[in-house]
């Protein structure tokens, strides 16, 4: 009994080591990175940024939503340390769940680091961020849009 | 020995439980507030309808110092945020400057000027770099709600939220019947979809603002804004049932681009102008409540 209450004490305890001494993850490098790479899309404003720190692998997938309008072209930017964003991904789905699109081609098995999205409805859409095969739990991204 | 074991394993697991179910429910709710639309993607429909910049829409920079309560300070500066944004997009330094002064004497009300960096913001207005500078505003923003969410008074940002949305509205409403002239209203079909489509923003925020619905200021508020919903009924987002809607990824250059295709040609939204003025003018009851 000794034992297994000594073993659920050591647990707690390196859960919460776990989260606290997390690698710190500077953003905003990758934000700017981001920016940049919006500002190469002509047209596009920039509307949200969202921090991607998965605590040094505790978190593994982050949840954003986001209100979009029919009739507006959105278009989101990530970036990571590498050139070329490997190792994080984004599926958008809508509210109902659906998942509507994935930056992953799961057959080239290539990562975007910018992926366009054209809503037909007016609605909340969700953004879930992935990290993949990678070690690097710091990233960022941003929405940016233009009306079409 | 035992019992002092068994006493501090429960007291962990209590608190971490708590805690977690704590940050959930208050994870889910900040995320729900970040969720909003950027009023600068109205400001920029607003533009791109070819219309010309009216400071006279906007709550004059000048009544700054009519708003003493926080509750006021919060709706303020929710309210002053959009026609900074909306000045941003026209890239009207001149007002940008009165505007920028508004935000921070609202914002400092409410100690939460620390987070605006002016100089940065100042530089960035000069320099034209609408996306640094669209990106410096908002992370101000972000870190104003957090700071508010670590204080526990989450409910300012719900505020700061609604008076950013309700203007937002008011200034989407007061141009669209403005075009192409006062006999003629809400002619733009584009400014209409962006007003009937506030629906399922109001919706949500109405759900937000359930949660802070204590004292006799904030129920009347969402009384009012229950009243400006029952507006929004008769308008028809999701198009009939027969519609069938599929979703296919395409590439374009080196980008993926999600198209909608759908068996039939895409929806028209049914939009009556007399709606529209009803909404604009509850819209406008609301505001000028607020802005004094």
């Amino acid at each position: 009994m000794m034992r297994r209450l000594l073993w659920g004490i050591l647990f707690f305890v390196s859960l919460y080591s776990q989260t606290a001494f997390a690698q710190k993850c500077n953003i905003k490098q990758f934000k700017d990175k981001c920016i940049t790479a919006l500002q190469r899309q002509r047209g596009y404003t920039f509307l949200k940024s969202y921090p991607l720190d998965g605590q040094g692998g505790v978190k593994k997938k982050i949840k954003y939503s986001y209100i979009l309008s029919r009739g507006t072209a959105y278009i989101l930017t990530m970036a990571n340390r590498r050139a070329d964003a490997k190792g994080i991904s984004v599926t958008i789905s809508t509210s109902s769940g659906k998942t509507l699109l994935n930056s992953y081609d799961e057959n080239k098995k290539k990562f975007h680091s910018t992926i366009g999205f054209n809503p037909k409805v007016t609605g909340v859409y969700y953004f879930t961020f992935e990290f993949q095969n990678t070690r690097n739990f710091c990233a960022a991204s941003v929405l940016g849009f233009k009306r079409r | 020995m035992k019992k002092i074991l068994q006493i501090i394993a429960l007291s962990l697991f209590i608190t971490s439980w708590g805690w977690a179910q704590k940050t959930e429910k208050t994870d889910v709710l900040n995320k729900m507030i970040q969720s909003f639309p950027s009023p600068v993607e109205v400001s920029s429909i607003i533009k791109k309808a070819g219309l010309k910049y009216n400071d006279k829409l906007l709550n004059p920079a000048d009544n700054k110092s009519k708003y003493k309560d926080d509750y006021t300070k919060a709706l303020n500066l929710g309210i002053y945020s959009t026609d900074l944004g909306y000045i941003n997009i026209y890239q009207n330094n001149q007002n940008a400057f009165s505007y920028l002064g508004a935000v921070k004497t609202m914002a400092d009300g409410l100690n939460l000027g620390k987070h605006m960096d002016l100089g940065a913001i100042t530089t960035l207005a000069f320099e034209n770099n609408l996306n640094a500078l669209l990106a410096e505003t908002s992370g101000t923003f972000e870190k104003m709600n957090n700071d508010l969410w670590e204080q526990k008074k989450a409910e300012l940002s719900a505020l700061i939220l609604t008076g950013g949305w309700l203007e937002t509205l008011y200034l989407t409403c007061a141009v669209a019947r403005q075009k192409p002239n006062a006999a003629k209203q809400f002619q733009i079909k584009e400014l209409n979809e962006q007003i009937a489509q506030q629906k399922i923003i109001l919706d949500r925020l109405l759900t937000v603002l359930d949660k802070y619905k204590k004292g006799k200021q904030m129920k009347k508020l969402v009384s009012d804004l229950k009243d400006l919903r029952k507006l929004f009924v008769n308008f028809k987002l999701k198009g009939g049932a027969q519609v069938k809607t599929q979703y296919k990824a395409q590439r374009m250059g080196k980008l993926n681009i999600l198209v909608y295709s759908s068996q039939k040609q895409k929806t028209e939204l049914k939009i009556d102008p007399k709606d529209l003025e009803k909404i604009y003018a509850k819209s406008k009851d609301i505001r000028e409540k607020i802005i004094g």
